[in-house]
């Protein structure tokens, strides 16, 4: 061992270690380098950047001798361009994520990255930006191909820059997907894997392809440019929201980041506001489509992140009581804030249609859907009340608060089926009774309108009784969260 | 008067219904090497990972070099290297990336950066290394290599946890010998660790934890010395045992002789049975007791030889656990728990 002083960085040491004459990475942040260090010398970049050649050279060489520049680009190196051009920015770099984040969180590595300058968000910006560098250098050894199609004709390169546009945007939201499954139970993550190869691109890329694309080749003016703006809007806040997910698997808790997604709701619904200020309410209904389906995920994954309240968590906003205190009260870590979140949403959701009907005219619709959201925030809530009087069941609550969902949704397709009241009245009968007053069910059985003229007192009854029991027991299963709250706010408060 | 480097003053954490630590305060001084002893679930780890603020208290303070973990981790991480007590290689990288990694992590850059990485594999005899896949490092060369990544940033206060489980006598040896190259170079180090005998060797001074609690805090040597010397302030630290020592009995006859005399009296128990002889523990062991249970010895039993002995660690901290038991308990400063069990759920 050397007996060289450990003190400051400026002391001059001889070694034999040499240090670069140009240090590039130095203007780089340093997890986006040791993400491409590590990134760029995997089996799966190498292997896929040889094999993506190897196919589109064969299949061009394939289409010089056999195609005809007249066949107007539908013949097999368009074909394989763009489902290797997908594949390359939907699958690949999304299916890569979702081993981003899991293995280093097991293996406890993040612990020692906290302890740097690094917070858990630059580490999570670092990996998905590292995944977005590797897919763009991926797409630019394919941008030779893209101008040789020009020799097959029927080649738009403007329209055909838009849509990989919106693709790499579809892939970069995926991408961000795929770094908060990475942290899900491995069942969950192959699921998503199977969904990442068949579903979501499709899906995802479709999107954004078509908005991106219709937007230069289509539409074009102002209409272009509302569905790039919206596209764009919708894609950051859902990739800002994924990436806030994967940082909440290892952040510590002095960074409460139970807060910002719950504004992901609000900012989704905010360009409806625009929208319809501008007199496109068509634009408006699908935001607001886009924003209530934002609500209900944001909303499933907050109830069931089963998280503690710490003083830390308490100190700012809640030790100012008031106005501060009742807004801070939203923003605390764990269900039962959560809960109390989703009815405020819920409520100026009601507040705001009701503002609606009233300015339109009376509307048969209007108590209907106030009743509706109110069996929603019940629908919502009671599946994770009963997860909470499983004792120990708070690894398990996002399988579990699922389960129920698929249970009670199913009671409701069931009783739905008229044949089956001939063959077993007993059973639907009480399938129906489940139907009317259960909540989750219910709030189904009120939005499909299952509803039979003859049992309408009976339903209102059962669907106030449910809601009515879903808040009476979160308020119970809840009393020892508040009190821990209550607690720990008179703990935190500065002394005298 | 100067502020200790760490303060923690009646910290305590649950997680869900376990209460993990229930009012520990302790202190460290600049230089010290404190040794952190504790059976599993004593609430070492907890304590360690509050004060890295990888982890935050329900009540009570922790302060590094004066300033709150809570408050201001960000100013407390800096002070601070961490070795936790496992390692996993990251995959396809080289020694000389990962500690490249790391110093720009912690800041480093340009000329600073390569002198920092130069010092630190000089230190830790890493630079044969520098182009070795990490996964291809012996136990030895990882835990060096982990100490070159915690001694990056300079701290002030480095916490070793289980530092030399799994290595070889001669890994443990250089081990050992950077420990006391960080020491002369007035580092402050916390060490925990299962292996008592190691800890008598690096470290000054002990922290005794058990159920959350800080049981004991004093200095090794008149620990060993059997007089308790708790500099705690928390009520529940024994500050001092019964005046107890051990002694190393030796008879011409059967051992089993002798331990059924030493059952027969009053103030004996006994310690460890060897093949020829035993060690036991006398209480109130006074020059006057010890001379006439020696003349009574002597007279029921050919006895060979009766020498004083230095209490072990490990029979120090079983004392300690053993005494300890029927102490005054602090009140319980933790909030209410929260139903669920575990402290974070799925998702």
């Amino acid at each position: 061992m050397s007996n060289e002083t450990i003190g400051s960085a400026k002391a001059t040491a001889q070694t034999a270690w040499e240090p670069p004459q140009f240090d590039f990475p130095t203007w780089l942040p340093p997890m986006l380098v040791k993400e491409l260090r590590q990134g760029l010398r995997t089996k799966g970049f190498v292997g896929g950047l040889i094999a993506v050649q190897a196919v589109l050279a064969l299949v061009f060489i394939f289409s010089f001798a056999t195609e005809t520049v007249t066949n107007g680009g539908k013949g097999p190196s368009e074909i394989f361009f763009w489902l290797i051009t997908g594949c390359v920015l939907l699958v690949a770099a999304p299916v890569r994520a979702l081993s981003a984040l899991g293995p280093e969180i097991e293996q406890r590595t993040m612990d020692l990255l906290l302890l740097t300058r690094l917070d858990a968000w630059r580490i999570v910006w670092g990996k998905w930006v590292s995944l977005q560098a590797q897919t763009l250098l991926l797409l630019a050894t394919l941008l030779p191909y893209l101008v040789v199609r020009y020799f097959f004709g029927s080649v738009d390169l403007v329209n055909d820059f838009a849509v990989m546009a919106g693709m790499l945007v579809g892939g970069s939201v995926l991408s961000a997907l795929g770094l908060w499954a990475s942290g899900l139970p491995r069942a969950l993550r192959l699921l998503i894997v199977v969904a990442m190869v068949f579903i979501l691109p499709s899906v995802f890329g479709a999107g954004f392809a078509r908005s991106f694309g219709g937007a230069t080749g289509g539409g074009g003016g102002w209409n272009g440019l509302l569905l790039w703006s919206l596209g764009l809007w919708n894609a950051a806040v859902g990739l800002l929201y994924m990436l806030i997910l994967a940082v909440r698997w290892f952040a510590p808790p002095a960074e409460n980041h139970a807060a910002l997604p719950r504004l992901v709701p609000p900012a989704l619904a905010l360009p409806a506001v625009f929208l319809a200020a501008a007199g496109r309410l068509d634009l408006a209904v699908a935001q607001l489509a886009i924003a209530s389906g934002g609500l209900v995920f944001v909303a499933a994954v907050e109830l069931v992140t089963v998280r503690e309240p710490m003083a830390i968590h308490l100190r700012g906003w809640l030790a100012g009581g008031g106005w501060r205190g009742a807004l801070g009260l939203l923003a605390l870590p764990g269900w039962p804030s959560a809960a109390v979140w989703l009815a405020v949403n819920l409520g100026i959701a009601g507040a705001g249609w009701a503002i609606v009907g009233a300015v339109l005219g009376p509307d048969a619709q209007t108590a209907r859907v106030l009743g509706c959201l109110a069996l929603g925030w019940a629908g919502m809530v009671f599946p994770i009340v009963l997860v909470s009087l499983i004792p120990s069941a708070a690894k398990t609550a996002g399988p579990l608060y699922f389960l129920v969902h698929v249970l009670l949704g199913a009671v409701v397709v069931i009783a739905g089926i008229e044949p089956l009241s001939v063959v077993a009245p007993g059973f639907m009968q009480m399938l129906d009774w489940i139907s009317h007053s259960v909540p989750t069910a219910s709030f189904w059985h009120a939005a499909l309108e299952f509803k039979k003229p003859s049992t309408l007192p009976g339903l209102i009854i059962g669907q106030t009784a449910g809601l009515l029991l879903t808040a009476g027991l979160a308020y119970w299963v809840s009393r020892p969260y508040w009190e821990r709250v209550r607690w720990l706010r008179e703990a935190s408060k500065p002394k005298a | 008067m100067s502020v200790p480097l760490v303060e923690m003053n009646n910290v305590t954490r649950r997680f869900g219904f376990v209460q993990a630590l229930r009012g520990v305060t302790f202190t460290l001084e600049r230089g010290q090497v404190v040794g952190l002893i504790g059976a599993n679930g004593a609430g070492k780890t907890t304590a360690m990972r509050i004060l890295t603020s990888l982890d935050l208290p329900d009540t009570g303070t922790v302060r590094i070099d004066g300033i709150d973990v809570a408050e201001q981790p960000n100013l407390v991480r800096r002070r601070i290297g961490w070795m936790p007590d496992h390692f996993q290689p990251y995959k396809d990288t080289t020694v000389g990336d990962y500690l490249d990694f790391f110093a720009r992590a912690h800041g480093f850059k340009g000329a600073d950066l390569h002198c920092r990485l130069a010092e630190v594999m000089d230190f830790t005899d890493l630079t044969p290394l520098i182009s070795r896949p990490m996964d291809r490092l012996s136990k030895g060369q990882t835990q060096r290599l982990c100490l070159g990544r915690t001694l990056l940033n300079d701290p002030d206060l480095l916490l070793l946890d289980e530092p030399a489980a799994g290595l070889d006598p001669r890994a443990r040896m250089e081990f050992k010998n950077l420990v006391r190259m960080l020491r002369e170079r007035g580092k402050t180090l916390l060490i925990s660790s299962h292996i008592l005998t190691e800890l008598a060797e690096m470290c000054d001074t002990l922290v005794f934890m058990d159920g959350g609690r800080v049981v004991h805090q004093g200095d090794k040597a008149s620990l060993l010395r059997h007089e308790g010397v708790g500099a705690s302030d928390d009520p529940t630290v024994k500050t001092g045992t019964a005046k107890r020592a051990i002694y190393e009995i030796e008879v011409a006859g059967p051992v089993a002789d002798l331990c059924a005399w030493l059952e027969m009296r009053a103030g004996w128990r006994l310690v460890e049975t060897q093949s020829d002889g035993v060690r036991a523990e006398l209480e109130g062991a006074s020059p006057e007791l010890v001379a006439l249970e020696v003349r009574r010895l002597a007279t029921d039993l050919p006895l060979i030889s009766f020498n004083r002995q230095e209490r072990r660690l490990e029979e120090a901290f079983i004392d300690i656990l053993r005494t300890g038991a029927g102490t005054k308990k602090t009140p319980l400063l933790s909030p209410p728990p929260l139903p669920g069990g575990a402290k974070e759920g799925a998702l």
